[in-house]
């Protein structure tokens, strides 16, 4: 193989990279932090309604302007009866209310309702697929600023034929996100919010540096819709869908966090398990950012 | 010693991800380091590389850090050159890379092996074929040192494939050296690895698609085998090269696999624009802990204005 060829093309990503620390726009007032809280899973079982209290609790004591979630809150909308499903999103909405901040929602492949169930008509329901979500929790994908940052979050969750589902950006969403950009100043530094990863270490590190991500794992478009990105002051990527821990800081320019889970591992962590049950919270300072995994101490009963 | 790193092991854990900002604090401290990580250099009598090289080196020598590692392909080239024009850039390398005042540790990558990709008659027999060149030139392929509580191994993983051509591989030789290493070190040392070839990267991720893979010349094909022999230890941090990209992989709050652009840019032929700037690591490090920051050395080739 010849290396120069393949290594040598040059690279388009993010070639309007900053330095990091040099000269930023924001001034050092507009410091703030915020939670990022992904792979919730709440349930009434295995204790997690109590852990997500717990989870709560810390992030009110930590005061961060705002709590974004990153999908999967409740378990499980995908194959269940109505009746459950809405129990469940009635138990998320009651407990997150608890927030003494705003709370920005991502939507996950189990926030979808009826898409794996097998039962007469259920697709004539009026609250089928996302539309649950959406007419619950809001729309599945939108925008926000804060404090000279601007905050764009994406439902990764593409819907195949029934019973199917994949990580994807739809047409709909590349269509808003390049209207978006259109109209932001490059300048703003920008973090996105969505379910399943854009890239992650997690396949190459569990199963070799030679093992591609399968589909279900990651955004299969994940080229296309950061090159809409590639003129624009893009700083942060926050991911979930894994229960998975990591920090690809990328060029000096953007981190893709992947955020671990507020279930460790769906409420059932033994003593090894990894991620701990956490949280990242995010200290931005002008356009730098740092961040911290908060395990905020829960113990399963079965993990101790 | 070992109870004051793990002390601040313990209170420097939530730093999180590298800041540069608080590395430049961290640095004084008093049982604190820096060590300098060059890759992909490709030196040469070309494209002004020697002067290019030897700002980095300035650069360098007035950070001061403790050492300097390199990640190899210190030349350009030695695969597929005549054994003069091999001689001549190691011995390039070696004239130019003696003005670091600091000890210099270096890794072998895919460019300083003699002759693999050469279609000459006879050459195999020639007693600098392959890595022997290396070897003879600048010391072992593989070995290991302490430095102030930490662990450094370093690592070859230019593997000859079946065809000739070079791909990423721990040989089964490295594997059980890195066996008889790993029984020496305690549990609790933190440990550095430098290698030329990643172990994991995102860059493949990035450029051709979240379902797209790695290819085998251009990753460690056995990294899992290897990993897997870490798991009991305290590896802290991989030093990777090879693919001129700067990256910071930081997975489950222990490990940093920090692909460390190139002193080269792309080949000495950056243009306004191109990433990585031609650059270098400065690792910080306290205690346990470590922070990194990607210095450019403020080169400008020619062609560049």
């Amino acid at each position: 193989m010849n290396c120069k060829t393949v290594l040598g093309i040059i690279f388009l990503f993010f070639i309007s990279c900053k330095q990091p620390s040099a000269n930023t726009s924001l001034s050092d007032e507009s410091a703030f932090s915020f939670a990022f809280m992904t792979d919730i899973h709440l349930q009434p079982e295995r204790g997690a309604k109590a852990g997500f209290q717990w989870a709560i609790r810390e992030v009110n004591k930590r005061n961060p302007d705002f709590v974004l979630t990153g999908g999967d809150m409740v378990m499980d909308a995908l194959n269940q009866t109505y009746g459950r499903v809405d129990s469940l999103y009635n138990l998320y909405q009651e407990l997150s209310e608890k927030f003494k901040m705003p709370v920005y929602n991502t939507m996950g492949n189990h926030e979808v309702y009826g898409w794996q169930r097998n039962e007469k008509n259920i697709e004539q329901h009026a609250e089928f697929g996302k539309k649950m979500f959406e007419q619950r929790l809001g729309p599945r994908y939108y925008s926000f600023d804060h404090k000279g940052w601007h905050f764009m979050i994406l439902d990764a969750i593409y819907l195949g034929g029934r019973g199917y589902y994949t990580g994807k950006i739809d047409k709909e969403q590349m269509a808003w996100i390049a209207g978006e950009l259109e109209v932001l100043d490059i300048k703003t530094p920008i973090a996105i919010s969505v379910h399943y990863p854009f890239i992650t270490s997690a396949i190459q590190l569990t199963r070799g540096s030679m093992a591609p991500n399968p589909e279900g794992f990651v955004i299969s478009n994940s080229a296309e819709v950061l090159r809409l990105f590639s003129e624009y002051n893009l700083k942060l990527v926050l991911q979930g869908h894994l229960h998975y821990l990591e920090d690809i800081y990328v060029q000096n320019q953007v981190h893709f966090i992947t955020g671990g889970a507020v279930s460790g591992q769906w409420w059932n962590n033994t003593p090894d398990s990894k991620p701990e049950e956490g949280f990242i919270m995010v200290h931005v300072k002008g356009e730098d950012l740092s961040w911290e995994y908060v395990d905020f101490g829960w113990t399963p009963p079965g993990d101790i | 010693m070992k109870k004051s790193w793990l002390f601040l092991g313990l209170s420097l854990l939530i730093l999180g991800a590298c800041n540069t900002q608080s590395s430049k604090e961290t640095i004084k401290a008093e049982d604190g380091f820096s060590f300098a990580f060059l890759t992909d250099i490709h030196l040469q009598p070309e494209k002004n590389a020697v002067a290019g090289f030897r700002q980095a080196i300035d650069t360098v020598n007035k950070l001061n850090p403790d050492f300097v590692i390199t990640g190899g392909d210190l030349v350009m080239d030695a695969l597929d050159q005549t054994h003069g024009r091999v001689d001549s850039l190691y011995a390039l390398y070696k004239e130019v890379s003696g003005e670091f005042n600091m000890p210099v540790y270096n890794a072998v990558g895919n460019h300083e092996v003699y002759g693999w990709h050469r279609d000459e008659d006879g050459i195999e027999l020639n007693p600098d074929f392959g890595k022997k060149m290396y070897e003879k030139e600048m010391g072992e392929r593989f070995y290991s040192f302490d430095h102030k509580g930490w662990h450094f191994i370093i690592l070859d993983a230019i593997y000859r494939g079946d065809e000739g051509n070079y791909i990423g591989k721990i040989d089964q030789e490295q594997v059980e050296w890195l066996k008889g290493d790993l029984d020496k070190t305690d549990k609790l040392t933190p440990i550095a690895i430098t290698v030329h070839i990643p172990f994991i990267t995102s860059r493949t991720q990035l450029s051709q698609g979240a379902l797209a893979a790695n290819s085998e010349g251009g990753v460690i094909t056995n990294s899992l085998e290897v990993l897997q022999m870490f798991r009991e230890y305290n590896l802290k941090l991989v030093l990777q090269g090879h693919l001129h990209f700067n990256e910071d992989l930081y997975v489950g709050n222990q490990v940093h696999f920090i692909t460390g652009g190139a002193v080269s840019g792309q080949w000495w032929s950056n243009k306004p624009g191109s990433q990585p700037e031609e650059g270098f690591q400065m690792i910080h490090v306290k205690g346990d802990e470590l922070s990194s920051e990607y210095i450019d050395f403020g080169w400008t080739p020619a062609n560049e204005l």
